[in-house]
């Protein structure tokens, strides 16, 4: 039987010009006859069917389109164009958090997704011990969500997708933020679904992992399904593709892991998570990191390469003499760029954390964050330098 | 068109939910709770009674006999609406999270944040009773007229059908349109001055631009609280058809455009 049924399907995202659309913004454009919109394809004649029981992997460079894949058979975005058949409920478990209010508290939460999936107090009632015990978050439940790790969010947002027992589970690159433990049992419940006959769609980087859970798997490539087909087959195939672009670029983690960074998120100067920013706006990096035990003095770092792994541009801590005494447990440190000077292209950012004299790398992400960076103006290069041009006569 | 009605039938604890969230926020972040939210039309009608019944004293000549209870009655009813469309503008902007990661109808969203002003308008309903009671207004309920009554509930109905309907222009036109937000307010305040509120329409508004005057279906309302709660009379039929046909337009009008838009309102977020 066919559960997920995919004909046709392509997604274009309108791309604004300038930072937030605004009224004032529009009218502007229109007067000046500007286009307001850049139509950017994110997917293209997507098609595909999947068979109840199958657990599918969706594997695919950073921006190939597959959390916008998932967004669509979630029914959270609507396809520009195409067919979307879906039979059965659907659990979502996309990218950090599942649909949680930061203000209201991890029980609170558990009840409103509860009720956004069409199931009702009662019905909850009975979930929620096996809700909070598969997350192990006892101690944490009566907290505000906000102030959750991004592990923990995972966690409650797993366990609630499990627990409500869906036909399709739709998981989009959160096991790797668990810690191993979480990992394993995250697994054993995934096989569990796969026992009982439920379909999995899964996007991972964990290209090992995908290899051992998915019976099928389709590679995206820059919107197309590139390769569909056996794992070990799609996945030699991609694993191809990335040794061809330059080896340097492999995303890759390393370090002593005293202290590590757990994230990293990209905000616009309103606050909001993005992952496009244009030329001359500012960018704030917020790195959540974890040190088990003390650290004294640690220096954090930034780079930015381009897409040939060039570095454009790196900083720490201590070259911008900001030092840091100690970090110990959780926490977070944030660094802006006022005005991002690099023009339009898709950018590494690289982070690291070691101690004062380099000795000690406590650890690295090496090529795991991209922002892409649209220039509005028709100027070109890499790099805005601020200038000026005079005529002499 | 019936597509996401029946969901929001089928969600009803959604709803439930969204609206409880809304209520234990807005009571929960002031000590005085759900007195607060009685405050603001309480100092406001202290405040206009203080300037205009001492500046203005044709009142009894124009029929209004006690300004305070004429001024409770038009500004917890024009608040309900108020409230509603300025809470709606965050409908969207205010839930990314949830809009983005989670598949529910959309609608629900603007629906609880004018359903939690409607929960709030009827419990501050109480109060306002209770004033007018205290009052001894209107003189007419001890009689049979006391039968208008039975109006309010068709009249909250039309308010919440309008309500509602713009709320789903608001909500979704703010995220296509951030400023949409701050005009609003401006939008609102000219709104308010443009229904009799703090004014009987009978002294202000010139007789030959009257049918242009209730063309405003908050005008219409308005009169009909007041005919209603303070006159203790039936309001004029025209001035319930009017705002029923309306309302109801707007609320199908709404509909269609929050459906139309749902898709690039997601991308956009
Ligand atoms: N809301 C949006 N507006 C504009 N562009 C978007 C939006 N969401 C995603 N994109 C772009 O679409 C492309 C595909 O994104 P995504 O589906 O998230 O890829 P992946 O999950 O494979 O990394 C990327 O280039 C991304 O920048
Ligand atoms: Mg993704």
């Amino acid at each position: 039987m066919i559960v997920i049924s995919i004909k046709g399907v392509s997604k274009n995202y309108l791309i604004q010009r300038g930072k937030e659309p605004t009224f004032k913004g529009a009218i502007m454009d229109w007067l000046k006859r500007r286009e307001p919109f850049k139509a950017f394809h994110a997917l293209e004649d997507v098609s595909f069917e999947i068979q109840k029981g199958e657990t599918v992997g969706v594997i695919g460079e950073n921006g190939s389109g597959k959390s916008t894949l998932l967004g669509i058979i979630a029914g959270i975005l609507k396809p520009t164009s195409g067919e979307v058949k879906v039979q059965g409920s659907v659990a979502t478990l996309l990218e950090l958090g599942a649909g949680f209010h930061g203000d209201l508290s991890g029980r609170e939460n558990i009840y409103l997704n509860g009720s956004i999936l069409g199931f009702s107090k009662k019905e909850m009632d009975e979930r929620y011990k096996a809700i909070v015990e598969f997350s192990e978050l006892e101690k944490f439940i009566n907290m505000p969500v906000k102030h959750f790790s991004s592990g923990m969010y995972v966690r409650l947002g797993f366990a609630i997708a499990v627990e409500v027992d869906p036909d399709i589970l739709l998981i989009d690159e959160v096991l790797a933020v668990g810690d191993e433990h979480f990992q394993k049992k995250c697994l054993r419940r995934i096989e569990d679904f796969q026992k009982r006959g439920k379909t999995i769609l899964f996007v991972s980087h964990a290209l090992e992992l995908v290899e051992e859970v998915c019976s099928r798997v389709i590679l995206l490539e820059q919107g197309h399904v590139r390769e569909e087909g056996r794992p070990r087959d799609v996945l030699r195939l991609y694993r191809k593709m990335v040794q061809e672009r330059d080896e340097r670029l492999r995303p890759r983690e390393w370090g002593t892991k005293e202290a590590f960074i757990t994230g990293v998120r990209f905000l616009r100067s309103g606050g909001k998570e993005e992952k496009r920013f244009f030329t001359g706006q500012p960018v704030i990096m917020e790195i959540s990191y974890l040190a088990p035990k003390r650290v004294d003095s640690p220096v954090f770092g930034i780079s930015i390469h381009g897409q040939d792994g060039k570095n454009f541009f790196g900083t720490n801590t201590k070259l911008e003499n900001y030092p840091i005494d100690h970090i110990e447990g959780e926490g977070k440190i944030k660094l802006t760029i006022e005005r991002l000077t690099l023009f339009k292209g898709a950018f590494f950012f690289n982070f690291s954390l070691h101690s004062q004299d380099h000795r000690i790398q406590y650890h690295h992400l090496d090529f795991t964050h991209q922002i892409e960076v649209e220039n509005l103006r028709e100027e070109d290069g890499f790099l805005k330098l601020p200038c000026r041009w005079e005529l002499e006569v | 068109m019936p597509g996401q009605w029946h969901e929001l039938l089928k969600r009803r604890e959604l709803v439930k939910n969204l609206v409880t969230r809304h209520l234990k926020v807005r009571y929960k972040s002031s000590s005085l709770g759900f007195l607060w939210s009685l405050l603001n039309p309480l100092l406001m009608t202290l405040v206009y009674w203080a300037v205009f019944s001492s500046v203005f004293t044709g009142w009894r000549k124009a029929g209004i006999e006690n300004y305070a209870a004429y001024l409770v009655v038009g500004l917890f009813s024009w608040n309900f609406f108020a409230g509603s469309i300025s809470d709606s503008a965050t409908s969207f902007v205010g839930n990314v999270s949830l809009v983005k990661k989670v598949y529910f109808p959309r609608i629900i969203l603007p629906v609880s944040a004018v359903l939690t002003n409607l929960v709030n308008f009827i419990l501050s309903l109480v109060v306002v009773f209770t004033l007018l009671i205290m009052w001894k207004i209107p003189s007419g309920w001890e009689n049979p007229s006391g039968i208008c009554l039975l109006m309010l509930p068709l009249l909250i109905l039309i308010e919440l059908m309008l309500a509602c309907g713009l709320s789903f222009f608001i909500s979704s036109l703010n995220v296509l349109f951030r400023d949409v937000e701050h005009m609003l307010q401006v939008i609102l305040f000219a709104g308010f001055f443009l229904t009799p509120v703090i004014y009987p329409y009978t002294l202000v508004v010139p007789e030959h631009l009257r049918l242009l005057y209730f063309l405003n279906p908050m005008a219409c309302i308005i009169v009909s609280y007041q005919s209603i709660l303070y006159h203790g009379n039936f309001p004029p039929p025209q001035l319930i058809y009017i705002p029923l046909v309306i309302s109801i337009a707007v609320l199908i009008a709404g509909y269609r455009f929050l459906i139309k838009v749902e898709g690039i309102i997601v991308d956009q977020l």
